[in-house]
């Protein structure tokens, strides 16, 4: 897996995808981000697992970077209107990896879905659906 | 279950390591409803042109908060896991002011409690988010004993 070409640049200028750990990633089915392994994004110390809000965040900056995908990574950054986190495994300290779909983009609004996993994307630990202000 | 056990909670969880990392505070915890605080920090900004911050930095504050908020809606401390968090983006989030927040538990039975939260900049009017949770009860919280 390379940096993904067109909005590898554009991420990285962001301080909190800084902060935590995002990398904007290319594979054969395009644009993959990655949430890499960092002790400072740990919720849970009990079981060693990632805080919540990180692999909520880390979703939504997916997200939002599949929309620019497709709209083109001149357009202006899409508003976040809402966002529906589903947990469905634990996120344990390791590398996280999310994809996501533009379901439907409208003139003024955009719903994205996406889906995070670690080892398997078989086993998803978290998925969001969310709404964007494109306009 | 005494005052100082919700102290206690409160203690861990600001001091987990994203939460201290970026600086978190629940200030204030009892049974069923809870506050939050987070100063502002330049490494939380999403967009650099309009300095507003990430709106990431919300949600977890809220995820935070309304999990916190869950652990003590019972008769006493419990372990609880994230079944799903709603989140509706109200307002941009100034980069250069602090974050402010609460929540309550609006209902809970013995497996679920379902909290919702608020989060706002200046003052409580000006509302930046509201979350909506639900949160599986996984038992009695067990508290480290050192032996």
């Amino acid at each position: 897996m390379k940096p993904h070409k067109r909005l590898c640049a554009r991420n990285d200028e962001v301080p909190y995808a800084q902060m935590v750990g995002i990398e904007l990633l290319e594979d054969d089915q395009g644009l993959l981000c990655l949430l890499k392994e960092n002790y400072d994004n740990i919720g849970n110390e009990i079981i060693g697992a990632i805080h919540g809000g990180v692999i909520g965040g880390f979703l939504e900056h997916a997200a939002s970077f599949h929309l620019l995908d497709e709209l083109g990574a001149e357009a202006s950054p899409p508003k976040i209107v809402n966002l529906s986190i589903d947990y469905l495994r634990p996120a344990l300290h390791k590398p996280t990896y999310a994809r996501g779909i533009v379901v439907k983009q409208g003139k003024r609004i955009a719903n994205v879905r996406v889906h995070a996993w670690q080892e398997d994307e078989n086993r998803p630990v978290a998925c969001a659906h969310a709404h964007f202000l494109i306009a | 279950m005494s005052k100082n056990q919700y102290d206690h909670i409160r203690d861990i969880i600001n001091s987990l390591p994203h939460c201290k990392k970026i600086g978190l505070h629940v200030s204030a915890l009892e049974q069923g409803r809870g506050k939050v605080e987070l100063q502002p920090n330049p490494a939380f900004i999403g967009n650099v042109e309009k300095n507003l911050m990430h709106s990431a930095i919300v949600t977890t504050l809220l995820d935070t908060l309304c999990g916190a908020v869950a652990s003590s809606a019972y008769d006493e401390i419990k372990t609880v896991a994230t079944l799903d968090l709603r989140l509706d983006h109200l307002n941009r989030l100034q980069g250069d002011k602090p974050l402010l927040g609460r929540a309550e538990c609006f209902h809970y039975n013995n497996d679920v409690a379902y909290i919702r939260g608020w989060a706002w900049q200046d003052n409580e009017e000006n509302l930046v988010a509201k979350a909506t949770g639900s949160f599986m009860n996984n038992g009695p919280f067990a508290l480290k004993v050192e032996q």
